[in-house]
């Protein structure tokens, strides 16, 4: 590993102001992405600022407003785990208990996750499907204008994710095509229901999480009987790689929606 | 050259201070400075488990940790475990049902199934789903499942 400093501030003023005076910082949550990156110098900081003693990016709570409030600092299984999250979303839990390995949702926190924005991480379906809001240290922004590409959020490079809010949702639930070796999604499905309506996001397939408009303002009713080969695809860009063509990324969006929608309920 | 950094880090119910470089990985203060070689360097990518150890009774690839991130937190390794004339239930686990062929795996295997335990796991299913960040590259995975479940059924 080449060489770096290391600083673990104990509030979110200190981390901001330490981000801005250094030359080249990165903020470090759990770790899991940022230090392999490191290890093959894929990302060479000069300063890592350690997040994990700051008390405001952690715990899971249900606010006055029905709406689950994740700090950024939980890990992946803490939210698997959580029971508030099974009993209100548990789309996010039985999600989050599929990401990578046991050792990595023990350290890895979804707001590294997110900040990320890797094409094929699992929780963007879930925030774009659920309309989440992510909470920084001075401003809200909805999941639908966080995610502008490849690795790119809406953050300004000093900004830190504080923690994001999840409105309750009863019927949910995640489906993922994994690439077997990382777990990462060659496809990810997410739906939820708005409004008597289905709402679904797709991660893996592009560059960044898309809503899936065609079956977005369908009844469940409707959806279920829905003809899901006429969906059209073209326009989004859907990405090939060594995993899979876009055709075949294409063929799972359609062929695993039956058994994510009958699995809402 | 960075400035070395103060820790203080319990290892095994051992109180260690150190005094390292922040690009510390755990896995290098515990082979290189510390002696405790039972945790191996497997893939170094933290892909196969092999330097799984247990952090506050968690496991974590120390392959992808800084001993930084580790300060005033607990650490147990494969050395924590066992003695070799006095095996612990879940060595002994292994040895009965032949768990491991080379042994340069099982260590990580080890660390995983106490937390299997922790978690009260109990079906093989669940025992197969959780080992995914585990790799042996030798005896094919049936009869560590086989051990693992065994361990899981003891007292």
């Amino acid at each position: 590993m080449y060489q770096f400093e290391y600083h673990k501030p104990s509030s979110l003023a200190d981390s901001i102001e330490l981000f801005n005076k250094l030359e080249f910082p990165k903020y470090l949550a759990g770790g899991m992405t940022l230090i392999p990156a490191m290890k093959q110098k894929l990302s060479s900081p000069t300063d890592l600022i350690d997040l994990q003693n700051i008390d405001e990016l952690k715990g899971i709570n249900k606010s006055k407003d029905n709406t689950i409030i994740v700090g950024a600092f939980s890990s992946h299984n803490e939210i698997a785990n959580s029971l508030l999250i099974k009993n209100n979303i548990k789309g996010l839990s039985y999600l989050a208990s599929k990401i990578a390995d046991n050792a990595v949702r023990n350290s890895g926190t979804i707001g590294g996750s997110i900040c990320n924005a890797d094409p094929a991480a699992d929780y963007p379906a879930a925030l774009l499907s659920l309309e989440a809001t992510i909470n920084t240290n001075n401003r809200s922004i909805p999941a639908k204008d966080f995610f502008i590409d490849m690795f790119e959020t809406k953050l300004e490079s000093h900004e830190i994710v504080t923690s994001i809010t999840f409105p309750i949702k009863s019927k949910s639930f995640y489906l993922k095509f994994s690439s077997q070796a990382s777990k990462y999604a060659i496809v990810g499905m997410f739906a939820c229901i708005v409004n008597d309506q289905l709402s679904v996001s797709v991660t893996g397939a592009a560059n960044k999480v898309f809503h899936l408009e065609e079956v977005n303002n369908l009844s469940l009713n409707k959806a279920l009987t829905y003809d899901y080969d006429k969906i059209n695809l073209e326009k989004m860009n859907i990405n090939s790689d060594i995993h899979a063509s876009s055709k075949y990324r294409v063929s799972l969006i359609k062929n695993m929606l039956p058994k994510l929608i009958e699995n809402i309920f | 050259m960075s400035d070395k950094i103060i820790l203080n880090i319990n290892i095994n119910n051992k109180e260690i201070k150190l005094n390292v470089e922040p690009r510390t990985l755990l896995i290098d203060i515990l082979r290189n400075n510390l002696n405790l070689t039972g945790t191996h360097i497997g893939c170094d990518t933290s892909q196969c488990g092999s330097c799984m150890v247990l952090l506050e009774n968690k496991c974590v690839k120390s392959c992808s940790i800084l001993v930084a991130q580790c300060d005033n937190k607990s650490i147990k390794t494969i050395e924590s475990i066992g003695k070799e004339n006095n095996l612990s239930n879940v060595q002994k686990a292994f040895k009965n049902n032949h768990g491991l062929q080379c042994g340069f795996c099982t260590p990580g295997f080890i660390m995983s199934a106490i937390e299997c335990k922790n978690n009260k796991l109990s079906s093989e299913d669940e025992v197969r789903e959780f080992l995914d960040g585990n790799f042996c590259r030798c005896t094919g995975y049936q009869n560590i499942v086989k051990s693992i479940t065994s361990f899981l059924k003891m007292p």
